[in-house]
């Protein structure tokens, strides 16, 4: 089987680079080029992929339901996966939940759309810019503007009677911002990517999947409309060359679980997009590295024995917390109604390089997040940094997490349940590596840096103190319970570095591999630092610009000729 | 993986599984080096429970008929059920909202576990057990029966576990939860219970207990749709019925919004931090 131009993945890198290259390819090429994108979970829309196994999937809050249901027990069910580490039989250092299914982690983003701040893009460590010059908030501003008019982005408001009250924030933010106010700060609405004109309670247990704007809305029925052929149940295996010379282009090995008994699927083409997400393209690469000989190896760095690929993993710095809010605020936070997330504080962002924003999570979830009492905090090592968890002997009992005292505080959720959480810098102190014999790819914090440690700190301290403002209390916290670092945003793992300096990355600024021409990674993985705010929308923009660059042909070789030789 | 599929082979020629085959599975799901039956536990002085001596015991387990009864009083501990003065529920616990079927799910550990929800149970619980599962489940129940009964009994001068007060038996769990030898059983128990209660598995009352709204549509155990919506005096609204743009035009919509300003922060200047557009400088 061979298609011109394959791309693994449908989140906002592989769904914008879909719908560029395709809608280019058409224009140029007609029928006479083949775009096709692979996804490894199915169609939760059901209209995407007729050959999809999986039925329409109609709420990320009840995906848990959908799941343990006797006929969902089936890894493809699931709009999520978590991945993560244990370390020496003990904790769990690093927890990932990312979005699987056509859509990626459009599927459960809570359609947060910021641009980043002008400063990341400036980031140095070890006096060599982290991102690669052509990367700006100046440059990447037209490509902003262009996924924020396919993602319908808009700001929400605290109250304006010129727009729907579907575009209001809710009653979590208010009493967030009030929180805010009380120690001194400012919450103010966000950016939101939004699709129903209506407010369908969308996230909530029960959430209706059509009321999320996910790229199955946008970006991948683009796609789709110009020719690119979706298939979705298709899990990639690993990728090799197909020739000694890269002009041969490519070989995807994948598994076909769209016709009942999985169907070994093998895939040449002449240009190879990895865009499965950081954890997903990292791992693809670290199970295909053996294929690569020296010269065209894909972590150039290993082959001077300074390995990059799998390292320098950022979880973006996500710190979430729960508690409740007091009585003495009369209002009930009804945290599970309307958006799941519509509101941020930046107060805190110029001097401590965080912000915080109140948010909806399943119960079930904040109840689940006392689970990670398992691991004893005990072992530094094991860790590889300090926790200020309870120590063994330590009383336990200043913690319940079951009994009637926890269950009439979880009585309180439905009314009084605050759950924020700090974006922040760190130091991309995670790394991704395979276990299980190379077939399942970790996800390990490998210590956290002392500023990392000391923004975290004050971030839950504010957070702390906001609760206590409110009067209530925080009372969930994995971090500090056992130091297990739990991220929505990871990012890195094949990060960007300019062509001129391979060793200190996996790919050049346009996404190629720096030693295997016509192999590109466009998505999360290649994010070279945390980015402060939620990154879908930066990581669909770095996508459009390298989209534009490389049909342009500008300080490339352009798609075009690509396509036209060999 | 290797003692995994050992055990699930003896397993399917035998309908009983030994004390030591359940020991070896709860180690091919991860357990075991929290259970202390690792030589390093056993070096940092952590206790053994009671099933594991004598550990050389390979007599089959025989199921506890009353087994049952003591695991669902053990949930009944860890998330009860309030009832008033006479006895009328007011609020339902684990039991009601049917967490001991959430236990025996098939593939219940390694389900919750890929969904994050058991995140320290080892990797290999994502291995297959399935032709282990129905008779590890009966055993665990039965392991897990009997050492509360010990610990019971020793704190009772005899009685069952079911037989003890409740505030005995509060303290036997919390007991049980503080000793890392029995603290992974009952965080799996612990679990089920909350993934029934906050997870609507097989009802939704748990949730309706804590405050949220009742699903609108529960068939096949399987929420469908967003909650309903209701106008502010609390009716319902049917979207085939009723005019939702109506309401919404009058301002009667509870349409999840709030359309209220917060006070502003007098001193808190965000000019230099954000632009017009919302966005971070």
């Amino acid at each position: 089987m061979f298609r011109d131009v394959v791309i693994v993945g449908s989140g906002f890198g592989g769904a914008v680079i879909a719908a560029r290259l395709g809608r280019h390819v058409a224009s140029r090429w007609g029928g006479a080029k083949s775009v096709l994108l692979l996804e490894r979970g199915d169609d939760p829309g059901g209209d995407l992929d007729p050959r999809s196994r999986g039925g329409a999937l109609n709420a990320q809050g009840n995906r848990f339901a959908h799941s343990l249901a006797p006929s969902y027990v089936t890894r493809w069910a699931s709009l999520t996966t978590d991945t993560e580490a244990i370390e020496r039989g003990s904790a769990p250092t690093m927890s990932v939940i990312a979005g699987r299914g056509l859509g990626g982690g459009s599927n459960v983003y809570c359609g947060v759309s910021l641009r980043a701040p002008a400063s990341i893009f400036d980031q140095q460590r070890e006096r060599r810019r982290l991102w690669p010059a052509v990367y700006s908030r100046a440059a990447l501003d037209p490509h902003y503007a262009r996924v924020e008019s396919m993602l319908r982005v808009h700001r929400m408001q605290w109250t304006d009677a010129t727009v729907p009250r579907w575009q209001l924030a809710t009653k979590r933010d208010f009493v967030f911002a009030e929180g805010c106010r009380r120690i001194g700060a400012t919450a103010v609405p966000l950016k939101i990517a939004d699709h129903a004109d209506a407010n369908e309670g969308w996230w909530t247990q029960g959430q209706r999947f059509e009321g999320r704007q996910s790229l199955a809305k946008n970006y991948l029925r683009e796609a789709r409309g110009a020719g690119v052929e979706i298939a979705s149940g298709v899990e990639v295996e690993d990728i090799a060359p197909a020739g000694a010379d890269p002009s041969a282009g490519y070989v995807v090995r994948a598994v076909d679980h769209r016709d009942g008994a999985p169907r070994e699927l093998v895939i040449e083409c002449r240009m190879l997009v990895i865009a499965a997400g950081a954890i997903g393209s990292t791992a693809i690469l670290l199970r295909s590295e053996p294929a690569f000989d020296e010269a065209r190896a894909l972590d150039p760095g290993a082959t001077e024995g300074a390995p990059r690929l799998g390292r320098h993993v950022s979880g973006n710095g996500d710190y979430g917390v729960t508690g409740l809010i007091g009585d003495e605020l009369e209002e009930d936070v009804e945290g599970h109604k309307g958006k799941p997330m519509s509101s941020f504080s930046p107060s805190f962002w110029r001097e401590h390089r965080f912000v915080l924003i109140p948010f909806y999570a399943e119960p079930i979830y904040l109840a689940m997040s006392q689970f990670s009492t398992l691991a004893s905090p005990d072992d530094e090592a094991a860790l590889g940094r300090r926790s200020t968890g309870p120590r063994r002997g330590e009383d336990r009992s200043a913690l319940p997490d079951w009994g009637l005292a926890y269950k009439q505080r979880l009585a309180r959720f439905g009314s009084r349940m605050l759950t924020m959480g700090c974006l922040a810098l760190d130091a991309s102190e995670g790394e991704i590596r395979l276990g299980d014999g190379g077939r399942r790819e970790e996800v390990r914090w490998t210590r956290t840096d002392d500023e990392t440690e000391a923004r975290w700190s004050i971030a839950l301290d504010t957070m702390r103190r906001i609760y206590e403002a409110l009067g209530g209390e925080l009372f969930l916290d994995s971090y500090r319970r056992d130091g297990t670092v739990s991220t929505a945003h990871p990012l890195g793992g094949a990060r960007m570095s300019e062509a001129e300096e391979p060793l200190a990355g996996i790919v050049d600024p346009l996404g190629e591999c720096h030693r295997n021409p016509g192999l590109f990674v466009i998505d999360g993985a290649i994010v070279p630092s945390a980015i402060g705010v939620n990154p879908s929308l930066t990581i669909a923009a770095v996508a459009e610009s390298i989209a534009e660059r490389l049909i342009a042909g500008r300080g490339t070789t352009s798609l075009d000729d690509r396509l036209s030789s060999g | 993986m290797r003692v995994c599929s050992r055990v699930s082979s003896s397993s399917t020629t035998r309908s009983k599984l030994t004390r030591r085959e359940v020991l070896e599975v709860l180690a091919a799901l991860g357990l075991a080096p929290m259970l202390g039956c690792a030589e390093e536990d056993d070096d940092r002085g952590i206790r053994r429970p009671g099933w594991l001596d004598p550990p050389d015991d390979t007599a089959p387990i025989v199921p506890d008929v009353d087994a049952d009864r003591t695991v669902r009083a053990l949930l009944d501990v860890i998330l009860p059920a309030e009832r008033d003065e006479g006895g009328a529920l007011r609020s339902p616990g684990a039991l009601e909202v049917s967490a001991l079927e959430v236990l025996a799910i098939r593939d219940f550990v390694p389900t919750a576990r890929a969904l994050g929800l058991v995140r320290d149970v080892g990797l290999a619980a994502s291995l297959p057990i399935e032709p282990a599962s129905e008779a590890f489940d009966e055993a665990l129940r039965t392991l897990l029966a009997r050492e509360l009964d010990a610990r019971a009994a020793s704190h009772t001068g005899g009685l069952l576990f079911v037989e003890a007060s409740p505030a005995e038996r509060e303290r036997i769990v919390a007991e049980g939860f503080d000793d890392p030898a029995l603290r992974p059983l009952l965080l799996l128990v612990r679990a089920a219970c909350f993934v029934a209660f906050l997870g609507a598995v097989r009802s939704d009352a748990g949730l309706v207990a804590i405050g949220f709204p009742p699903f609108e549509d529960f068939e096949d155990r399987l929420a469908c749709s967003g909650y309903p919506r209701s106008i502010r005096e609390g009716r319902r609204l049917d979207p085939a019925v009723d005019d939702l743009a109506a309401y919404q035009a009058r301002g009667d919509l509870d349409d999840y919004t709030y359309a209220r300003a917060p006070a502003p922060t007098e001193s808190d200047d965000l000019s230099m931090v954000i632009d017009e557009h919302g966005d971070l400088y």
